[in-house]
């Protein structure tokens, strides 16, 4: 087991380092560079100002070379500066992982607590109407459009009703108001983005609650634990959900990085300061270190899910040995 | 019952700070008192605070309400009197002399002096600083400190812009000198001599100002100035429905979509809390026609072109009609605009006719065609545009739908910006594209950048191979000239020049739709006017204490 482990992490080194050489490739093959994006076509502006920027970023340097010098960065932990405002890109992202983990975090804890009841309860009554029911919620869900249902529920319940604020994660008064109302603001900040998050990942996952728990109840020991005459509770929850989980715990492994990469559509439309927004509006404006940086954390944290999701295998599973 | 607790939590708390208000009482005035807080916001966040380094339009409002320059624009776009209270310039144009204001104070209780004109001229004119605005200053010889509250300013030569170009924002030097412009802490805590002082800045959440006490022209009532980052304009009109925010496009650079101005404003929601008005903004759009191609070369086919174009359609149709139809680049410039020049009228026949007079006849094909250089050619061309501007993509639409009806054949391609501009623009590989233009209120950069034959290079903005004797002649007297009245006439003689030559097909100029909650008072938005960057009068816009929403 610990070599299994060791050697994982070890793997690790080279796999990040491929993720870093193709999207540092990929970001440099889309056309346009931030210097051009910013200054073209303002008669205000110095045409020369493109110029300058583009030395002041180095990217008059061939494409290794400036490769060379973000992984020489990168091995002190230093990941350059944002283009957009020159502070450091940690800075930057640590600025974002708050709100992120605050939105998602939660997101994510509260999509596998209804979930996984869901879908173990549409494989329980599969084919029945409780079945039925949930197959139509959530793929309601899954399908409409996160940004028509965000709209529609800020305009239901912010415009119309008038008891939720619609954007952004705290009154902009809030600093005047008294310290016992400042708690209910964040969570009524909250409410709105929580809920169409997770609404729409609900198909997903208590589908695969639904399959994995249909699969483990057609088995031999599920009907001989029925044989021995143990209660149903029993049978369901000591029995089956136990085995019907395992695949569940490595879905959440794979959920882990959503979790500090947060979601651009939510993020834009409600104004939530997160990591998506960060990495949508650097991509779109060619910040390229902030791009390499959280793109390298992201790519970290999946490799690390998915190690997180192997070990809970072998913890939860008898049967999962690495030797 | 566990996901409702917060919702009853919720609830509760807002329906315990909520004062309601009856809307009517906002149509009455009361005391002029101090207080309440301005809450607008902005699709992108700023991305620094330092007057010489900014180059995006958030940052730039933001340094409009902290900072003061030596002059500022006046309504009708004149050069007036800011931090300098007067200036003299000498006779040959080249020797600016200012007066500046005494006992003005930076929000650190510094007082401004010429040192600090001095030392903005050095940030401006230092290779290193990685400013956009450098070229403004390369006319000039010598900056002097004559006495505390005296600046002169000597040039090579006169240039026109100079009051309003340069010294647009003072920097001060006691918190700068000897740092590293590009990356220093002032970058994101700003400070200035302005009415509103920093106060806070949440990246990508918001940007908190203060009225500053000691503004020389007087405390401003407002207490506070927030600029929240909302980076969905849907998002944004709902904010203002619910209260979230209280303006759009008043203090800043933000406007309502002309589909929410024509089609969402008529509800109570709406009617009782805001008022809104159009007023005009410095930009237009325009086709521009690539001279260097064959098809574009001859000024009757330009006209003709334009004339096949009906534009009032292209603005109903686009954008609601918000916005009217221009002859020239000057957009709402009064001074600048010639009245007697007006646009070419949409008129299919004589369109046809002026086509016919430079060559092109109906071919079977219903295409035009004409012999050049001994080969048969049809009137076919590539009309591009960059991608993501929705409004543009249908204009290009409609012309293309009227360009056939003449009998020519128009492609469209749409391609992403920083593409567009490397590969198409500069290198000059295009037919014809269809842009706009943001202007300057002082006109002499954009209109010497955009028409002179010498700005055809790389990265220049005269990209469709303009050339004409007399506006180059126009355009470099216009830059040594300092008095307004004698530019106007040139103005006026280069405004009819273009206008008859076509080299654009100038399409129309859109209105900037503006919505300020009915409590605040004590400003005037002419709808025939301009709005005048920097703000001018923020510090008198009022909230009565009956109406007051906020108590920061």
């Amino acid at each position: 087991m610990r070599k299994f482990l060791i050697r994982r992490l070890l793997m690790m080194v080279p796999l990040l380092l491929g993720i870093s050489i193709l999207s540092f490739l990929i970001m440099h093959l889309a056309p346009g560079d931030p210097a051009t994006l910013n200054a073209a076509m303002r008669s205000n502006i110095d045409p020369s100002y493109i110029e300058k920027l583009q030395v002041f970023y180095g990217l008059k340097d061939p494409l290794y070379l400036q490769y060379w010098h973000w992984l020489e960065r990168f091995c002190t932990f230093d990941f350059g500066d944002s283009f957009r405002d020159s502070r450091p890109v940690l800075i930057v992202i640590a600025e974002r992982i708050p709100a992120t983990v605050y939105l998602s975090g939660l997101s994510l804890i509260l999509l596998f607590v209804i979930a996984v009841p869901l879908g173990v309860g549409a494989a329980y009554y599969q084919n029945r109407f409780f079945d039925r029911f949930v197959s139509v919620f959530t793929f309601v869900g899954y399908s409409a459009p996160h940004y028509w249902v965000a709209l529609m529920l800020m305009l239901l319940f912010g415009v119309n009703w008038g008891i939720l604020p619609i954007s952004g994660m705290a009154d902009t008064n809030l600093d005047y108001l008294p310290w016992y109302s400042r708690g209910g603001d964040y969570l009524a900040h909250l409410i709105l983005p929580l809920a169409v998050t997770t609404y729409g990942s609900l198909a997903s996952v208590s589908r695969y609650a639904r399959t994995s728990m249909l699969e483990v109840i057609r088995q031999d020991y599920i009907r001989t634990a029925r044989a021995k005459g143990l209660s149903e509770f029993q049978v369901i929850f000591n029995h089956a959900l136990r085995n019907a989980l395992i695949p569940i715990v490595t879905l959440f492994g794979l959920f882990l990085p959503s979790v500090l990469g947060g979601a651009v559509i939510i993020e834009t439309i409600f104004s939530w300061p997160g990591m998506g927004r960060l990495f949508w509006e650097s991509i779109v404006s060619h910040n390229y270190p902030v791009v390499m940086g959280v793109g390298i954390i992201l790519a970290f944290f999946t490799l690390l899910g998915n190690f997180l999701a192997d070990i809970g295998y072998a913890l939860l599973d008898p049967r999962v040995r690495y030797d | 019952m566990f996901r409702k607790l917060p919702l009853v939590l919720a609830v509760v708390v807002i329906l315990a700070g909520c004062k309601k208000i009856d809307p009517k009482i906002y149509s009455q005035d009361g005391p002029q008192t101090d207080g309440d807080m301005l809450i607008e916001s902005t699709i992108g966040d700023a991305k620094n605070m330092n007057p010489a380094l900014v180059d995006e339009v958030t940052g730039g409002d933001i340094d409009d309400l902290v900072f003061n320059g030596l002059a500022r624009f006046n309504e009708r776009l004149e050069a007036a009197p800011c931090l300098a209270e007067k200036w003299n310039i000498s006779k040959d144009g080249k020797i600016i002399t200012y007066f500046l204001r005494k006992g003005v104070k930076f929000h650190d209780g510094v007082e401004f002096t010429a040192d600090d004109v001095l030392f903005t001229y050095k940030v401006y004119t230092d290779p290193t600083v990685n400013t956009p605005y450098g070229s403004r200053y390369q006319d000039i010889k010598t900056v002097e400190i004559m006495g505390t509250y005296e600046v002169k300013v000597t040039y090579k030569k006169p240039f026109a812009s100079a009051i309003t170009s340069t010294f647009d924002y003072i920097l001060p030097k006691h918190l700068l000198e000897g740092k590293d412009i590009n990356k220093g802490d002032f970058n994101r805590h700003p400070v200035g001599t302005g009415p509103y002082r920093f106060v806070e800045w949440k990246t990508d959440q918001k940007i908190v100002l203060e009225a500053n006490p000691d503004y020389w022209e007087g405390k401003p009532r407002i207490k506070k100035f927030v600029m929240r980052i909302v980076p969905d304009q849907a998002t944004e009109f709902l904010e203002l429905l619910n209260g979230g925010i209280d303006a759009i496009g008043a203090w800043t650079h933000g406007t309502l979509t002309p589909e929410q101005f024509s089609r969402q404003l008529d509800t109570p929601k709406f009617k009782d809390y805001y008022n809104s008005y159009k007023t005009n903004e410095l930009v237009y759009s325009y086709i521009g026609w690539n001279e260097l191609s064959p098809l574009f070369n001859d000024k009757k086919v330009r006209q003709a072109l334009t004339m096949s174009i009906d534009r009032q359609t292209i603005l109903q149709n686009v954008i609601y009609g918000l916005g009217s139809i221009c002859s020239g680049p000057f957009a709402a410039h009064p001074w600048a605009v010639n009245p007697k020049v007006s646009p070419l009228p949409f008129d299919v026949e004589r369109a046809k006719k002026l086509f016919k007079q430079a060559g092109w006849k109906p071919g079977k094909d219903g295409i035009l065609h004409k012999t050049i250089k001994g080969k048969d050619a049809p009137f076919k061309f590539t009309l591009m545009t960059n991608q993501g501007n929705v409004p543009r993509e249908r204009e290009a639409t409609i012309v293309q739908q009227q360009l056939k009806e003449v009998g020519i054949q128009v492609e469209i391609q749409i391609v992403e910006w920083t593409t567009f501009i490397s590969q198409y623009v500069n290198k000059k590989k295009f037919d014809a594209i269809l842009l706009g233009w943001s202007l300057t209120p002082d006109l002499d950069a954009d209109l010497y950048g955009n028409w002179h034959s010498s700005q055809t290079g790389e990265h220049q903005y005269n990209f469709i191979s303009y050339k004409n004797k007399t506006v180059d002649r126009l355009l470099v007297e216009c830059r040594r000239t300092l008095d307004l009245k004698k530019r106007q006439k040139m103005y006026w003689q280069m405004h009819s020049i273009l206008a008859d030559e076509q080299p654009y097909t100038f399409l129309f100029m859109p209105k900037t739709l503006v919505a300020i909650h009915k409590r605040f008072k004590g400003y005037q938005i002419d709808e025939a006017g301009i709005r005048v960057r920097p703000m001018v009068g923020t510090e008198k816009w009022y909230v009565p204490s009956t109406q007051q929403k906020y108590q920061p």
